[in-house]
């Protein structure tokens, strides 16, 4: 056996995932979990073997969908691909990130935070999420968000709820606890997705400009007169990567688009959807024109439905952001719409420094929660195995910080950054963990919490690690 | 409000208070201003709740309860009060309750308890009692402003209309000025006009606010009689506070034969009628002060009588059904209309006025027993003023006059303040 | 927790040198107007809540808050916040309480425009902040309290319904950056704003603290003070400075051109929820209210005299399934495409509107409709009663005002907020309300028809008001995503046996939904709702507890509408497991 494998469990249910988590604890083990049976981005499993790696692929049913509600009720395994394949003439759709592996979680997606097409119906950033059971890291089994009770699902079901709120049960929102914490609470079984309705027509838009700022202040004007589903600003580069798997048509489709692109989404659903899109569309054009910008249905020889379906749909293989040169890094963050474009700028320059061509560099804004935040993606393609920023990744997201990015997902080292930032808010969330794991089983090393930093005294007595055992 | 409740009188509204806190605010679809919230002087001077009309039910319920002994942190929370009535007419918004009724009664179970008023009261009702005046002057310094107006005196004379000065107007010689303007533009109006002269009376109306209800009934049914025997249709009173008492509490105490009418509607309706014209230009930029006692104060009394009942239940109703004074039936639009028939002038208004209009901080004795609290009310109602960007405040209220100049004093404006009156002289080509 | 002299007069003194002498107090006659509340009857049978403040605080920043809070832990003070303060929840819940009265931290900090939020202190009411964002063409959720209230305390320590939330979402949801002073007197800036300065998120990094600070309903001070927040605000097609009309009571906005309300009613609560679903979907409200007829007939009277005649002629009974609708538009064709999609719908689910702003002639086709129903209900003789009662109570008021007017005056409340107290606090002097979870439309409607079971009972009993049962009142959230409908109920506080039967039916209430399993009712919060709730609700008792422990490990911060430290819930478990 190869000791440097870590042991890995395929639970099928709740029950045993509380069993193994509470074998876990009694062996002070690490655990990680895996949502899809994949390693994606960010994943971040035992090192050097020594830990427990929970692979939820097992769960992977698509527990309900409630078209009246617009409410799904998906296990761990459920993947984009599986789902949208479910959601197919059932007159929904999903909230999905941009283009995403057709292999990834849509629930660890949904844990993660990551950043979804329709700012429109992003109320909150919690959202899609609604509620989730957990297995917590001291191996009991919670429910959490309205999902909670009273009564177990059948029962709500049968009441007509569909799990449908974030918030609660009663006066504390674990799911908000749970959501953002990369594993480090607990392993969930099964979440509520918020879905939407699928539009009985859709009118897609692009807009190009020279200047990110200026497609910045369409999307805050577009949102004060909450036009669109789909929105989003890509550059040139990501642009040709997310429509051409072959690198020269990429590369070739990019030059001949402007610099930055947004695409807007208009739908009509059931109740006149030709007069709403056709209003709202010709208002998006005159907001557009405003700012001196058109906004049509193709954009030089590119067309607008082919950029929207691609948004949309998971992503072919290889993976959208690998394609330039068969990887990427990325650093991403949240900032408000009128600070995107600047802070792409400190990440370009920093790149630059450290040698990496700029116009080589990704990027994409996605506006949130209605337009009042934004992630901004920069991408770095780079050949598999090279470092594209020459080390210096760490001085880069220093750099941000300063200019005021918000890294609200803190992977590996900026989780260090943002603490030394304010470690009023980890002890916070150390006070958060203790509940919920107090034997700092959970993911550790993930939101920079190592094995043993919280929690009681180090034990040792009784921990058996994989090694040891064997 | 009927003198006559007393305190436990309105036991039923102490209990259906909600504490909703609306007292503290105009009514709310009225904010337009994140500024100018507040309707409370008291409230927005002390913070404590307690200060807040709610409060004050509170504090009243207590008290009744004998949850808590009457002390000098009770008479501060009842007596640091402009009883502007502001809170009554936000509570009135949503409720059928009796905010500054219960504040008045309060007051008069304080002073009939032997608890109140403050002392700085005292010299008020003194002066009341032996001067018939608030200041405490000798009756003969009362007529003295009339001496050269040419006017008649009643009762030795009779006169169709009654000009009633009030003490502050007869004795403050700053503002004497208002009342023989007043009264020379009622003579050129041909007007059938006299005054009482020394012998005109105080209103009483301190002595109800103050609390002092004994002195106020006495002082009130001994006006009424006198005054229907003057055979008078008309009393015609430039005095808010005097004009607001005895329309909103003198029918309480006993029949008047006489219509009382404030001088802005008196000169409203000379203006209207073309008795006097206003041909000169006053080229001028102005805000108008409502004054509480002119505007939601002095909306007539309603009597009421009767019972509460409960239908469905819980609902609350009365027999025979009882109207409620809600503030709205003040005198509002006649200074407004008068201000808008000067050539060359403009009216700006301010964000808190009519019924939800902010209080000088003049009233409910607060002028004389907390003077640094009624001028933080003044520079309040200044700032407000300010901020239109006017160049001058007009009102019509003695009280509100000496107040809002002590309140323009302690800024660096440069405002003006005018009575109605100066504006109105002006516009006839006097000065 | 002993209150103990010494150590008391040395707080007394320290907290006064904090905030200066004028700012706090421990006079008994202050003491009591924060004693008295509203529901305190539910608990004491008087209006007094059960403790009275040791001493009361009016801290202006958070520096001062910071440090109240750190003399309350050094010398074992609890301690109660409140901003605008209203009803039992926000006073003392235990003996030797230091209530914050966050009044004078009344400050909007900042309102961006661009990014559509605004960030303020504890005291700014809907009503200010509302003002100031209008001129700006966006708006503030609003909570079903009222514009009075605080709009911090609603978004970050109680529940957060409100009328517009169709389009306004839910307080809970509204929050971004939060500044939270934790119950030992750490200052925590969640989300965006501990890391940049800058408020347009409050989630992270990593887990989000929102979720340990207030949940569906409110920790209701129990988990420290929340000194500043940032709020989403939403686009106001309406006038920047909308002008009002008319003179208390009876005042209304002008110019809504493009923003009318429609009184849509449905026959049955089968239809009334297909609307609701179809109209959410359909995305054209901004709100969409549903008021039981007596909350719709206390809308448009004057006086409780007036809403009696009107009540007994039945008329309104006879229309219980309605929804109060209000179309805005950023243009014209969008506010012609939304009109029209409204009466698509209501024609599909077989409704009518019964008024609306701009009432047009094709209303015809809802007054046949009508009739229809009224003859149904009450057979031909008794629907021409119905009328004939209707037309000589109501119909004053119609041809006084018109039905136009009533349509603007119920938009004008329902966006402005100016007048929620009236319609409930005016029949009796106080109301209780009861179930309301927040979860889908056909939970909300089984609720709201299970409400009408358990009251009933307590208005044959003559405690509660005769409303017929149903007093359900709720909105529809974020285009029919979520919905809630509390089933209110009116007494009279001066009466002890009302105030008491209120209390049963609120416990009945509780029970009802537990055992129904139609989602987490509204009161579901301190010992005793956790102790009815927690077993069938994934137990999440002894969670909420460990939080409590862990952010306040002295448990100063009074906890009693919250949850009890652990040691006292396992106390109380056990209490109630041997009972």
């Amino acid at each position: 056996m190869n000791l440097s494998e870590p042991r890995v469990v395929k639970p099928g249910s709740a029950a045993e995932v509380a069993r193994t988590i509470i074998d876990a604890r009694k062996d002070h083990e690490p655990v990680f979990v895996m949502s899809s049976g994949k390693k994606h981005r960010h994943w971040r499993g035992p090192a050097g073997g020594d830990g427990l790696v929970v692979d939820m692929s097992a769960m992977a049913r698509v527990v309900r969908l409630d078209r009246r509600n617009r409410a799904a009720l998906v296990e761990p395994g459920v993947t984009f691909g599986t789902f949208s394949r479910a959601l197919e003439g059932k007159g929904l759709r999903a909230n999905t990130p941009l283009a995403p592996r057709a292999s990834k979680s849509v629930l660890a997606s949904a844990l993660e935070r990551e950043p979804v097409i329709m700012p429109r119906y992003h109320w909150d950033m919690v959202d899609p999420l609604m509620s989730i059971e957990v297995v917590l890291g001291t191996g009991d089994l919670f429910r959490a968000g309205s999902g909670a009770g009273p009564g177990s699902l059948q029962e709500q079901w049968a009441s007509g709820q569909a799990q449908k709120s974030p918030m609660g049960p009663s006066q504390f929102d674990p799911v908000r606890l749970v959501q953002g914490s990369q594993g480090t609470m607990g392993v969930v079984t099964w979440a509520s997705i918020r879905v939407e309705q699928a539009p009985a027509r859709t009118d897609y838009l692009l807009s190009g400009s020279e200047d990110l700022a200026t497609l910045c202040s369409l999307v805050q004007r577009l949102s004060w007169r909450r036009l669109g589903e789909e929105c989003l600003i890509l550059n040139s580069g990501a642009l040709g990567s997310l429509l051409e798997t072959d690198p020269a048509n990429a590369a070739a489709l990019a030059n001949s688009l402007p610099p930055w692109v947004l695409l807007l989404g208009l739908a009509g659903f059931a109740w006149r959807p030709d007069e709403r899109v056709a209003y709202q569309r010709a208002e998006a054009v005159e907001i557009a024109r405003a700012l001196g910008l058109s906004a049509a249905p193709s954009l030089g020889g590119l067309s607008a439905d082919r950029v929207g379906r691609a948004a949309g749909a998971t992503s072919a293989e290889p993976y959208w952001k690998d394609r330039a040169l068969g990887d990427s890094d990325e650093v991403f963050f949240l900032a408000t719409l009128d600070r995107a474009a600047p802070l792409i700028s400190v990440a370009r320059d920093k790149a630059a420094e450290a040698g990496y061509p700029s116009e080589q560099a990704g990027a994409y804004v996605q506006p949130l929660v209605g337009g009042r935040a934004a992630h901004v993606e920069v991408m770095f393609p780079h050949e598999p195995g090279k470092a594209p920023l020459n080390g210096t990744s760490r001085s880069l997201s220093r750099a941000l910080l300063d200019a005021g990015a918000f890294f609200s997902r803190p992977y590996g080292d900026w989780a260090d950054l943002v603490w030394e930032r304010d470690p009023r808010m980890k002890r916070a969330v150390e006070k958060i963990k203790g509940i919920f794991d107090p034997d700092g089983i959970m993911s550790p090393g993930n939101l920079g919490i190592p094995f043993h930093e919280y929690g009681e005294a180090p034990r040792t007595t009784g921990r058996r690690s994989r090694k040891a055992r064997d | 409000m009927n003198p006559r409740h007393k305190l436990d009188y309105y036991e039923k509204d102490l209990k259906r208070c909600c504490h909703c806190s609306m007292c503290k605010f105009i009514p709310l679809i009225q904010v337009k201003d994140a500024r100018y919230t507040q309707v409370c002087p008291a409230i927005s001077q002390k913070d404590f709740h307690a200060y807040c009309a709610g409060g004050k039910l509170h504090a009243a319920l207590s008290l009744l309860e004998g949850r808590i002994e009457p002390d000098a942190d009770l008479l501060d929370v009842v007596y640091r009060c402009s009883t502007c009535g502001g809170c009554d007419v936000s509570c009135k918004h949503n409720r059928d309750l009796e905010p500054l009724e219960v504040l008045f009664a309060l007051r008069a179970h304080l002073v009939s308890t032997g608890v109140g008023p403050l002392p700085e009261h005292e010299p008020i009702l003194m002066g009341i009692r032996n001067y018939d005046n608030v200041w405490q002057q000798p009756r003969q310094a009362r007529g003295r402003w009339a001496k050269d107006a040419g006017v008649k005196v009643l009762p030795k004379q009779s006169a169709e209309v009654l000009y009633f000065a009030g003490c502050t107007y007869s004795l403050n010689r700053q503002l004497t000025g208002v009342a023989r303007k007043t009264v020379a533009l009622m003579k050129s109006a041909g007007v059938d006009v006299g005054v009482l002269g020394e012998e005109e009376p105080c209103c009483g109306s301190p002595a109800f606010t103050i609390g002092d209800h004994e002195l106020f009934m006495e002082k009130a049914a001994a006006n009424i009689a006198m005054f229907n025997r003057l055979g008078i249709k008309r009393l015609v009173t430039s005095c808010a506070g005097c004009f607001g008492v005895m329309s909103g509490k003198y029918p309480a105490v006993g029949d008047m034969s006489f219509e009382v009418v404030p001088a802005v509607s008196f000169i409203e309706e000379l203006v209207r009628e073309g008795g006097i014209r206003l041909t000169h230009p006053v080229n001028m930029t102005v805000t108008y002060h409502d004054p509480c006692h002119l505007g939601r104060q002095s909306e007539p009394y309603i009597p009421w009588e009767g019972r509460e009942l409960k239908k469905l239940n819980s609902v609350v109703v009365h027999d025979p059904p009882k109207e409620y004074r809600r503030g709205t039936k003040g005198v509002y639009d006649a200074p407004r209309e008068v201000l808008a028939a000067v050539p060359g002038l403009t009216l700006t208004e301010m964000k808190r006025i009519r019924e939800y209009s902010f209080c000088c901080g003049s009233g409910g004795g607060v002028k004389s027993a907390f003077p640094e609290f009624a001028l933080t009310a003044a520079r309040e109602r200044v700032a407000e003023a300010e901020e239109t960007g006017v160049r001058a405040i007009v009102t019509a209220c003695p009280w509100c006059e000496a107040n809002l100049a002590d309140g323009l004093a302690a800024g660096e404006s440069g405002m003006e303040l005018f009575d109605l009156v100066d504006i109105v002289t002006r516009a006839m080509g006097g000065e | 927790m002993t209150v103990q002299t010494a150590s008391r007069e040395s707080a007394y003194l320290e907290l006064e040198h904090i905030v200066g002498p004028e700012h706090i107090t421990s006079s008994p006659v202050i003491m009591d107007s924060y004693t008295f509340q509203f529901n305190a009857d539910n608990i004491t049978g008087t209006n007094w809540g059960p403790f009275r403040p040791w001493a009361v605080i009016l801290p202006e920043s958070t520096r001062q808050v910071q440090a109240i809070v750190r003399v309350c832990n050094e010398h074992e003070v609890p301690f109660k916040a409140i901003s605008t303060g209203w009803a039992i929840m926000g006073a003392p819940s235990c003996e030797g309480c230091l209530q914050i009265d966050l009044r004078r931290m009344n400050h909007i900090i900042e309102i961006d425009e661009e990014n559509m939020y605004a960030v303020v202190e504890p005291y700014v009411s809907g009503a200010a902040l509302q003002a100031e964002a209008m001129k700006k063409g966006l708006n503030c959720h609003i909570h079903g309290a009222g514009s009075n209230a605080s709009l911090l305390a609603n978004a970050t320590s109680v529940c957060g319904q409100g009328n517009t939330g169709m389009s306004t979402s839910h307080s809970n949801r509204n929050l971004l950056g939060v500044e939270w002073v934790t119950p030992t007197g750490e200052v925590l800036h969640l989300g965006s704003l501990g890391q940049t300065g800058r408020w347009f998120t409050g989630d992270g990094p990593g887990p989000s603290l929102r979720g340990a600070m207030r949940g569906f309903l409110g920790a209701f001070g129990g988990i420290g003070v929340f000194t500043r927040c940032a709020l989403k605000l939403y686009p106001w097609y309406g006038p920047r400075e909308p002008e009002v009309k008319g003179t208390t009571p009876d005042y209304w906005l002008e110019g809504l051109d493009r923003i009318h309300v429609f009184q849509v009613v449905l026959e049955s609560w089968d239809s009334f929820a297909d609307f609701c679903y179809k109209l959410g979907e359909a995305e054209i409200a901004m709100v969409a209210c549903r008021n039981a007829p007596v909350v719709a007939v206390a809308g448009v009277v004057d006086s409780n005299e007036e809403f009696v005649e009107i009540w007994e002629s039945e008329y309104f009974q006879s229309f219980p399934y309605a929804l109060s609708v209000v179309i805005d538009a950023g243009s014209d064709a969008e506010f012609a495409h939304r009109t029209r999609v409204l009466h698509d719908i209501v024609d599909d689910c077989g409704g009518l509107i019964q008024f609306a702003t701009k009432t047009r002639p094709s209303y015809i086709k809802y007054q046949l409709r009508m009739l229809n129903w009224l003859r149904k209900q009450h057979g031909t003789v008794g629907a021409v009663r119905v009328l004939y009662r209707a037309a000589r109570s109501f119909g004053k008021i119609v041809h006084e005002k018109g039905m136009d007017h009533l349509a603007r005056t119920m938009a004008a409340a329902m966006i402005k907020a100016h007048a929620n107290a009236r319609a409930i606090f005016r029949f009796g002097g106080s109301f209780i309300t009861t179930f309301g979870a927040l979860e889908t439309i056909d939970a909300a409607v089984a609720g709201a028809k299970r409400g009408i079971e358990v009251k009933k009972p307590y208005i044959e009993r003559g405690v509660l008001m005769d409303d017929t049962g149903d007093n359900a009142w709720g909105t529809i959230y974020e285009q029919g995503a979520l919905m809630h409908l509390e089933e209110v109920a009116a007494y009279d506080p001066s009466d002890p046996e009302a105030a008491a039967g209120a209390t049963r039916f609120m416990i009945d209430a509780i029970v009802a939904s537990r055992d129904d399993h139609i989602g987490f009712c509204f009161n579901g919060f301190s010992d005793l709702g956790h102790g009815l709730l927690s077993d069938q609700t994934s137990g999440y008792y002894r969670w909420l507890a460990a939080l409590k422990d862990a952010f306040d490990p002295a448990g100063v911060s009074d906890g009693g509408y919250y949850v009890s430290r652990s040691e006292e819930v396992t106390a109380l478990v056990d209490g109630l497991q041997k009972h």
